[in-house]
């Protein structure tokens, strides 16, 4: 019997947006979190459209299924949004969505970390190509 | 359809009973005359059952090369590695007669928390390192001697990576000392062969249940000529020389001397097989690339613990789940989710013990079963390391040390011995 929830291991088992994708004619923005000392290393890569939407995203994870599962299940919700309407705290709707265990958020903290730092380097690199 | 049972490579942990012994221990049970307890010399049924605890005890005994008036029965090995080291230490300490214990950083938990105990009540413990490969020397061991050293508790083989400790040598140098020498042989038992009494070892830690008896049921050899005294954990009526009283579990030590007997039967066979599957299953693993021996070429012939670079371990739990049981770490300890003691106590970094797993074979394991297992850990591996970020060259930004093309690291098959 997993440890992890139905939710959880179907995006384990069958994750939508693994892996970095070529972003050619988006804004790509990449961002890394986390240290293999702490068991868990994400890179998260972000891709704006002409309107400043999150056309693609994408993620590497090393780390437990709940971390795997977190990376998929946020570059899918990110997908489709702006960076603004993702300003508020990322873990509680990941935590509802794959039945997160309360131990387990730390984890996905660092998830929101990696997507965090993806969507400032695609937010600052939009800004330069617009001056 | 009936779905396959997953691959059990997790025999460090305990074996299946052997239903010979488990036939042995319904007689024991349920036969009609098997109600006596074993201290009731007045009637048959006591004394049938006592000729029964007396002819497991010779079985016992056989097996590790000691005399059966020293094997006193426990609960399992974690009692008697309880009763040799506070036994042993607090009656020395009782007495005058020193205070100080040698062990190491790789032991059992049930040796390091006696020793953990026997320190709040005043002794005073040495704890080796051993070398990067787990190993200690006996000259390392001679030196952490002092006149007040009372025991010297070492295991034969570790239940983690499977290295051996050269117990004869050991013991060979701890001659010119008094030091008691506490033998934890819980892994080695039935796997590879003991001469307790030609090596002069004074205590030895046994367990039913890794060599295909009952859970619940162990044994402490203490040295019976010269005469060693320890403090009994528990007090009673007296049973086992004074040193573990209560009264005796027929169907239980029954069982164990049977296993006892098989393994001694079947002992050369078992290992040369085991041997010849912990190879195969080393070559096929390490077809993967950044798979990491942990521990010796030379090690137990059932164990094989391996760190497995760009995969967390939890996640390749999960993916082996329904196909392949094993333990990351031992399964003492993965209860909780600290890294191993014993990798650490190696020197290997946290970031490879937390991929770190140990696989342990058994007298049933079958060649097509090592290829079962070794195929789904390599499927996990490739779909785990498709999207790992640090496997593949890259990483460096958090903090790997060791990638796949690192020189120091060797990913070649080599010929366990």
């Amino acid at each position: 019997m997993s440890a992890f929830s139905p939710k959880v291991l179907e995006h384990f088992r069958d994750p939508r947006r693994a892996g970095l994708f070529d972003g050619a004619g988006l804004t790509i923005g990449n961002g890394v979190s986390g240290h293999v000392k702490s068991g868990i290393c994400v890179r998260f890569r972000v891709g704006l459209d002409g309107s400043g939407r999150i056309a693609r995203a994408g993620w590497e994870c090393f780390g437990c299924p709940a971390a795997i599962a977190s990376s998929d299940w946020l570059a899918e919700y990110s997908e489709g949004r702006s960076p603004e309407e993702l300003s508020a705290p990322l873990p509680p709707l990941v935590a509802e969505a794959l039945d997160l265990e309360p131990a387990l958020l730390s984890r996905v903290l660092v998830v929101e970390d990696a997507l965090r730092a993806a969507l400032g380097d695609a937010v600052s690199s939009r800004m330069s190509e617009q001056r | 359809m009936t779905e396959a049972l997953p691959v059990y490579l997790d025999h460090a942990a305990t074996t299946p009973v052997d239903p010979v012994v488990a036939d042995l221990m319904m007689r024991w049970l349920s036969g009609a005359d098997a109600m006596g307890n074993p201290s009731s010399s007045g009637h048959c049924y006591g004394r049938d059952a006592a000729a029964a605890v007396e002819q497991a005890r010779q079985q016992v005994a056989a097996l590790i090369g000691a005399r059966p008036e020293g094997i006193v029965w426990t609960s399992g090995a974690t009692e008697a590695n309880n009763l040799a080291l506070l036994g042993a230490v607090r009656f020395a300490m009782k007495r005058g007669r020193g205070r100080h214990v040698v062990s190491c950083r790789t032991e059992h938990k049930a040796v390091l928390e006696a020793c953990a105990a026997l320190e709040r009540e005043g002794a005073e413990v040495t704890l080796l390192d051993p070398a990067p490969d787990g190993s200690l020397s006996p000259e390392q061991v001679l030196d952490a001697v002092r006149d007040d050293t009372v025991l010297v508790s070492l295991m034969h083989v570790n239940n983690e990576t499977g290295v051996i400790h050269d117990i004869a040598a050991i013991a060979q140098a701890l001659r010119s000392r008094p030091a008691l020498f506490h033998v934890d042989a819980a892994q080695s038992a039935g796997r590879l062969p003991l001469a307790v009494t030609d090596w002069g070892v004074d205590m030895v830690s046994l367990s039913a249940h890794k060599l295909y008896g009952p859970k619940g049921v162990g044994a402490l050899y203490v040295r019976p000529r010269p005469r060693l005294r320890i403090e009994p954990l528990a007090y009673g009526g007296g049973q086992e020389r004074g040193m573990r009283p209560g009264t005796l579990a027929t169907h239980q030590i029954a069982g164990m001397g049977r296993a006892c007997a098989l393994a001694a039967e079947r002992i050369d066979v078992d290992s040369a097989r085991l041997h010849a599957l912990r190879q195969r299953l080393w070559d096929r693993l390490s077809e993967a690339g950044g798979v990491i021996l942990h521990g010796r070429e030379d090690g137990a012939p059932h164990i094989l613990n391996v760190g497995f670079q760009g995969v967390h371990g939890e996640a390749l739990e999960a993916e082996l789940e329904g196909a392949v049981a094993i333990s990351a770490g031992s399964a003492c300890a993965s209860a909780d989710t600290m890294p191993s003691h014993v990798l650490r106590a190696m020197g290997i970094p946290d970031a490879l013990i937390i991929s770190s797993f140990r696989f342990s074979l058994g007298r049933t394991t079958r060649p097509e079963d090592v290829d079962r297992a070794a195929s789904s850990v390599f499927q996990g591996l490739r779909r785990l390391r498709s999207f790992s970020p640090v496997w593949g060259g890259g990483g460096g930004e958090f903090g790997t040390v060791a990638r796949q093309g690192n020189t120091a690291i060797s990913t070649e098959s080599k010929v366990l011995q």
